[in-house]
Protein backbone atom coordinates (compact mmCIF):
# COMPACT_ATOMS: atom_id res chain seq x y z
CA UNK A 1 0.00 0.00 0.00
CA UNK A 2 3.00 2.35 0.99
CA UNK A 3 4.31 1.85 -3.04
CA UNK A 4 1.34 2.26 -3.89
CA UNK A 5 0.90 5.66 -2.92
CA UNK A 6 4.67 6.23 -3.27
CA UNK A 7 4.11 5.23 -6.73
CA UNK A 8 1.06 7.72 -6.99
CA UNK A 9 3.01 10.60 -6.01
CA UNK A 10 5.63 10.39 -8.06
CA UNK A 11 3.79 10.14 -10.84
CA UNK A 12 2.24 13.38 -9.74
CA UNK A 13 5.23 15.11 -9.12
CA UNK A 14 6.47 14.17 -12.76
CA UNK A 15 3.42 15.26 -14.37
CA UNK A 16 3.67 18.63 -12.70
CA UNK A 17 6.74 19.18 -13.65
CA UNK A 18 6.07 18.31 -17.13
CA UNK A 19 3.97 21.03 -17.56
CA UNK A 20 5.59 23.49 -15.89
CA UNK A 21 8.54 22.47 -18.05
CA UNK A 22 6.09 23.78 -21.08
CA UNK A 23 5.34 26.94 -19.61
CA UNK A 24 8.05 28.77 -17.34
CA UNK A 25 7.35 31.74 -15.72
CA UNK A 26 8.40 34.68 -13.84
CA UNK A 27 7.77 38.09 -12.35
CA UNK A 28 8.28 41.63 -12.57
CA UNK A 29 6.42 44.40 -10.09
CA UNK A 30 6.74 47.49 -12.07
CA UNK A 31 6.13 50.91 -9.65
CA UNK A 32 5.49 53.98 -11.31
CA UNK A 33 4.07 57.49 -10.82
CA UNK A 34 3.80 60.66 -12.89
CA UNK A 35 4.60 64.15 -10.45
CA UNK A 36 3.09 67.26 -11.03
CA UNK A 37 5.05 69.19 -13.82
CA UNK A 38 4.60 72.83 -14.81
CA UNK A 39 7.35 74.15 -17.37
CA UNK A 40 7.37 77.33 -19.29
CA UNK A 41 9.77 78.81 -21.64
CA UNK A 42 10.48 82.07 -23.91
CA UNK A 43 12.35 82.58 -27.28
CA UNK A 44 13.84 85.39 -28.54
CA UNK A 45 15.20 88.41 -27.72
CA UNK A 46 12.77 91.68 -27.88
CA UNK A 47 14.14 95.22 -28.90
CA UNK A 48 11.33 98.02 -29.25
CA UNK A 49 12.32 101.74 -30.12
CA UNK A 50 10.34 104.19 -30.25
CA UNK A 51 11.25 107.16 -32.84
CA UNK A 52 8.40 108.54 -34.72
CA UNK A 53 5.21 110.19 -34.46
CA UNK A 54 2.15 111.95 -36.03
CA UNK A 55 1.85 115.65 -35.66
CA UNK A 56 -0.56 116.15 -32.67
CA UNK A 57 -1.01 112.68 -31.78
CA UNK A 58 1.56 110.94 -28.81
CA UNK A 59 4.72 109.35 -30.04
CA UNK A 60 3.62 105.87 -32.06
CA UNK A 61 4.00 103.15 -30.11
CA UNK A 62 5.61 99.99 -31.42
CA UNK A 63 5.47 96.26 -31.63
CA UNK A 64 7.54 93.30 -31.54
CA UNK A 65 6.02 89.85 -32.14
CA UNK A 66 9.40 87.80 -33.30
CA UNK A 67 9.32 86.09 -29.39
CA UNK A 68 7.61 82.91 -28.70
CA UNK A 69 6.64 80.68 -25.61
CA UNK A 70 5.92 77.28 -25.49
CA UNK A 71 4.39 75.19 -22.16
CA UNK A 72 3.77 72.29 -20.65
CA UNK A 73 1.44 70.87 -17.69
CA UNK A 74 -0.15 68.00 -16.56
CA UNK A 75 -2.28 69.69 -14.33
CA UNK A 76 -5.57 71.41 -14.76
CA UNK A 77 -6.62 75.64 -14.61
CA UNK A 78 -2.68 76.71 -14.32
CA UNK A 79 -2.17 80.08 -14.91
CA UNK A 80 1.01 82.42 -16.47
CA UNK A 81 2.17 85.45 -15.03
CA UNK A 82 4.22 88.51 -16.02
CA UNK A 83 5.89 90.98 -14.19
CA UNK A 84 9.08 93.36 -14.58
CA UNK A 85 12.65 93.36 -12.68
CA UNK A 86 11.92 97.32 -12.12
CA UNK A 87 8.84 99.56 -13.06
CA UNK A 88 9.16 101.33 -16.14
CA UNK A 89 10.41 105.13 -16.47
CA UNK A 90 7.93 107.53 -16.57
CA UNK A 91 5.19 108.01 -18.97
CA UNK A 92 6.43 104.54 -20.62
CA UNK A 93 4.26 101.57 -20.67
CA UNK A 94 5.43 97.69 -22.00
CA UNK A 95 2.52 95.46 -22.67
CA UNK A 96 3.30 91.68 -23.64
CA UNK A 97 0.47 89.67 -25.50
CA UNK A 98 0.76 85.86 -24.92
CA UNK A 99 -1.55 83.89 -26.94
CA UNK A 100 -3.34 81.08 -25.47
CA UNK A 101 -2.69 77.37 -26.39
CA UNK A 102 -5.99 74.98 -26.73
CA UNK A 103 -8.40 75.46 -24.14
CA UNK A 104 -7.12 78.35 -22.23
CA UNK A 105 -7.92 82.23 -22.00
CA UNK A 106 -5.60 85.19 -23.18
CA UNK A 107 -5.68 88.07 -21.27
CA UNK A 108 -4.78 90.19 -24.62
CA UNK A 109 -2.40 92.81 -24.32
CA UNK A 110 -1.46 93.47 -20.79
CA UNK A 111 0.56 96.44 -19.13
CA UNK A 112 3.35 94.84 -17.25
CA UNK A 113 4.83 95.73 -13.90
CA UNK A 114 7.07 94.80 -10.85
CA UNK A 115 3.52 93.50 -9.56
CA UNK A 116 2.81 90.19 -11.11
CA UNK A 117 -0.08 89.77 -13.37
CA UNK A 118 -2.50 87.63 -14.90
CA UNK A 119 -1.43 86.95 -18.63
CA UNK A 120 -2.86 83.14 -19.69
CA UNK A 121 -5.63 81.11 -17.30
CA UNK A 122 -7.31 78.02 -17.47
CA UNK A 123 -3.82 75.88 -19.01
CA UNK A 124 -4.79 72.39 -18.86
CA UNK A 125 -2.90 69.50 -19.51
CA UNK A 126 -1.48 70.45 -22.70
CA UNK A 127 1.73 70.71 -24.33
CA UNK A 128 2.37 73.49 -26.66
CA UNK A 129 5.37 75.29 -28.40
CA UNK A 130 5.60 78.22 -30.83
CA UNK A 131 2.86 80.36 -29.03
CA UNK A 132 2.66 83.94 -30.72
CA UNK A 133 4.50 86.40 -27.72
CA UNK A 134 4.05 90.17 -29.13
CA UNK A 135 5.40 93.68 -27.16
CA UNK A 136 4.62 96.58 -27.30
CA UNK A 137 5.69 99.83 -26.14
CA UNK A 138 3.72 102.66 -25.52
CA UNK A 139 5.37 106.53 -24.38
CA UNK A 140 3.93 109.91 -23.85
CA UNK A 141 5.15 112.96 -25.05
CA UNK A 142 5.62 113.60 -21.43
CA UNK A 143 8.52 110.71 -20.98
CA UNK A 144 10.52 112.63 -23.22
CA UNK A 145 14.09 111.07 -24.51
CA UNK A 146 14.43 107.62 -22.71
CA UNK A 147 18.33 106.41 -23.54
CA UNK A 148 18.42 103.02 -24.21
CA UNK A 149 17.11 100.72 -21.14
CA UNK A 150 16.60 96.68 -20.21
CA UNK A 151 13.88 95.32 -18.23
CA UNK A 152 13.65 91.22 -17.76
CA UNK A 153 9.99 90.06 -17.86
CA UNK A 154 9.89 86.85 -15.38
CA UNK A 155 7.09 84.25 -16.91
CA UNK A 156 5.74 82.05 -14.25
CA UNK A 157 3.51 78.79 -14.57
CA UNK A 158 0.90 78.49 -11.25
CA UNK A 159 -2.13 77.84 -9.93
CA UNK A 160 -2.25 74.06 -11.32
CA UNK A 161 -4.30 72.16 -9.20
CA UNK B 1 10.26 -12.92 13.27
CA UNK B 2 11.25 -12.24 9.17
CA UNK B 3 9.93 -14.61 6.23
CA UNK B 4 11.68 -14.36 3.53
CA UNK B 5 9.12 -13.51 0.66
CA UNK B 6 11.03 -13.43 -2.73
CA UNK B 7 7.78 -12.33 -4.98
CA UNK B 8 7.06 -9.64 -2.33
CA UNK B 9 10.66 -8.48 -2.90
CA UNK B 10 10.48 -8.61 -6.58
CA UNK B 11 7.42 -6.42 -6.32
CA UNK B 12 8.98 -3.48 -4.45
CA UNK B 13 11.96 -3.59 -6.25
CA UNK B 14 9.66 -2.84 -9.46
CA UNK B 15 7.76 -0.41 -7.62
CA UNK B 16 11.73 1.51 -6.60
CA UNK B 17 12.76 1.80 -10.16
CA UNK B 18 9.15 3.42 -10.95
CA UNK B 19 9.90 5.87 -8.72
CA UNK B 20 12.86 6.57 -8.90
CA UNK B 21 12.58 6.66 -12.82
CA UNK B 22 9.61 9.05 -12.65
CA UNK B 23 11.14 11.75 -10.35
CA UNK B 24 14.21 11.40 -12.07
CA UNK B 25 12.40 12.09 -15.31
CA UNK B 26 10.40 15.19 -13.34
CA UNK B 27 13.81 16.41 -12.23
CA UNK B 28 15.04 16.64 -15.65
CA UNK B 29 12.17 18.23 -17.52
CA UNK B 30 12.22 21.13 -14.64
CA UNK B 31 16.01 21.53 -14.55
CA UNK B 32 16.65 21.19 -18.75
CA UNK B 33 14.31 24.20 -19.07
CA UNK B 34 14.01 27.73 -16.99
CA UNK B 35 13.24 31.53 -16.50
CA UNK B 36 13.84 33.85 -14.30
CA UNK B 37 13.98 37.37 -13.65
CA UNK B 38 16.91 39.14 -11.17
CA UNK B 39 14.32 41.14 -9.24
CA UNK B 40 12.03 43.82 -9.69
CA UNK B 41 13.01 47.34 -11.15
CA UNK B 42 13.73 50.99 -9.31
CA UNK B 43 10.02 52.82 -9.59
CA UNK B 44 10.35 54.60 -12.80
CA UNK B 45 9.30 58.40 -11.57
CA UNK B 46 8.43 61.09 -14.87
CA UNK B 47 9.36 64.73 -13.10
CA UNK B 48 10.21 66.69 -15.73
CA UNK B 49 9.41 67.97 -19.52
CA UNK B 50 11.21 70.41 -21.47
CA UNK B 51 8.61 73.52 -21.67
CA UNK B 52 6.38 72.57 -25.23
CA UNK B 53 6.88 68.84 -25.15
CA UNK B 54 5.58 65.79 -23.30
CA UNK B 55 7.11 65.01 -20.01
CA UNK B 56 10.22 63.20 -19.79
CA UNK B 57 10.49 59.68 -20.43
CA UNK B 58 12.04 57.48 -17.12
CA UNK B 59 13.93 54.32 -17.88
CA UNK B 60 15.22 50.95 -15.94
CA UNK B 61 17.90 49.44 -17.42
CA UNK B 62 18.79 47.64 -14.02
CA UNK B 63 16.66 43.85 -14.21
CA UNK B 64 18.09 40.91 -16.45
CA UNK B 65 16.54 37.43 -17.47
CA UNK B 66 18.09 34.39 -17.69
CA UNK B 67 16.78 31.53 -19.74
CA UNK B 68 17.66 27.71 -20.67
CA UNK B 69 15.85 25.91 -23.18
CA UNK B 70 15.03 21.94 -23.03
CA UNK B 71 16.42 20.84 -26.67
CA UNK B 72 17.87 23.02 -29.19
CA UNK B 73 15.55 21.81 -31.67
CA UNK B 74 12.62 23.25 -29.86
CA UNK B 75 12.72 26.69 -30.28
CA UNK B 76 11.28 28.65 -27.37
CA UNK B 77 9.73 32.73 -27.43
CA UNK B 78 9.35 34.78 -24.14
CA UNK B 79 6.07 36.44 -23.56
CA UNK B 80 5.59 39.29 -21.52
CA UNK B 81 1.56 40.58 -19.85
CA UNK B 82 0.44 42.82 -17.51
CA UNK B 83 -2.16 42.35 -14.88
CA UNK B 84 -4.21 45.01 -15.70
CA UNK B 85 -4.30 47.92 -18.20
CA UNK B 86 -2.20 51.15 -17.87
CA UNK B 87 -3.86 54.81 -16.82
CA UNK B 88 -4.97 56.62 -19.42
CA UNK B 89 -2.40 58.39 -21.61
CA UNK B 90 0.38 55.94 -20.38
CA UNK B 91 2.43 53.47 -21.92
CA UNK B 92 5.04 51.12 -19.94
CA UNK B 93 7.57 49.76 -22.39
CA UNK B 94 9.59 46.79 -22.33
CA UNK B 95 12.63 45.91 -24.42
CA UNK B 96 14.50 42.81 -23.68
CA UNK B 97 17.77 42.41 -25.09
CA UNK B 98 18.23 38.84 -27.22
CA UNK B 99 20.15 35.93 -25.80
CA UNK B 100 22.76 34.42 -27.83
CA UNK B 101 21.41 33.54 -31.22
CA UNK B 102 17.54 34.40 -30.05
CA UNK B 103 15.57 37.39 -31.92
CA UNK B 104 14.47 40.09 -29.94
CA UNK B 105 11.21 42.26 -30.92
CA UNK B 106 12.24 45.19 -29.56
CA UNK B 107 10.68 47.94 -27.43
CA UNK B 108 6.74 46.48 -27.03
CA UNK B 109 4.17 48.42 -25.19
CA UNK B 110 2.83 45.86 -22.84
CA UNK B 111 -0.66 45.37 -22.50
CA UNK B 112 -3.42 42.54 -20.69
CA UNK B 113 -2.40 40.37 -23.25
CA UNK B 114 0.58 38.38 -24.14
CA UNK B 115 3.25 40.42 -26.24
CA UNK B 116 6.09 38.28 -28.08
CA UNK B 117 9.68 39.66 -26.82
CA UNK B 118 11.97 37.35 -27.37
CA UNK B 119 11.66 34.63 -29.85
CA UNK B 120 13.25 31.86 -31.43
CA UNK B 121 15.25 30.85 -27.99
CA UNK B 122 17.90 27.64 -28.81
CA UNK B 123 20.19 28.22 -25.87
CA UNK B 124 20.71 24.76 -23.84
CA UNK B 125 22.84 26.57 -21.02
CA UNK B 126 21.66 29.06 -19.14
CA UNK B 127 22.48 32.70 -20.79
CA UNK B 128 21.67 36.28 -19.44
CA UNK B 129 20.69 39.62 -21.24
CA UNK B 130 18.95 43.07 -19.82
CA UNK B 131 15.64 43.82 -19.79
CA UNK B 132 14.72 47.75 -20.21
CA UNK B 133 11.67 49.47 -18.79
CA UNK B 134 10.35 52.98 -20.37
CA UNK B 135 7.83 54.62 -18.94
CA UNK B 136 5.77 57.47 -20.75
CA UNK B 137 3.16 59.54 -19.94
CA UNK B 138 1.26 62.03 -21.88
CA UNK B 139 0.32 65.72 -20.81
CA UNK B 140 -2.73 64.91 -20.73
CA UNK B 141 -2.14 61.78 -18.68
CA UNK B 142 -2.23 63.91 -15.36
CA UNK B 143 -0.30 63.49 -11.90
CA UNK B 144 -0.38 59.42 -11.48
CA UNK B 145 0.21 58.61 -8.27
CA UNK B 146 2.27 55.53 -7.02
CA UNK B 147 1.40 52.46 -8.89
CA UNK B 148 2.30 49.39 -9.58
CA UNK B 149 1.77 46.56 -11.73
CA UNK B 150 2.38 43.05 -12.14
CA UNK B 151 4.35 41.64 -15.43
CA UNK B 152 4.12 38.51 -15.73
CA UNK B 153 6.79 36.63 -18.45
CA UNK B 154 6.09 33.38 -19.91
CA UNK B 155 8.43 31.00 -21.65
CA UNK B 156 6.36 28.91 -24.74
CA UNK B 157 7.33 26.84 -27.67
CA UNK B 158 7.97 29.01 -30.40
CA UNK B 159 6.28 29.36 -33.32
Amino acid sequence: MKFTKLVAAAGALSFVASAAAFAQTATQIVTFQVNAINQISVAGAPSLTINTAVAGSAPTSVTDNVSTWAVTTNQSTAKITGSLSAAMPAGLTLSANLAAPAGASSAGLTALSAVAVDLVTSITKLNASGLGLTYQLDATSAAGVVASSTRTVTYTITGGV
Amino acid sequence: MRIHQPAASRRRLVACAWVMGLVLSAVSATGAQSLSVSGSPAALKITTASAGSPPNAAVNSATTYTVTVRNKNQPQKITAQLDAAMPTGTTLTIDLSPVTKSTSVGPVDLATTPQDLVVDVVNTSSRTAGITYTFNASSGAGVVPSSFRTVTFTLLAFP
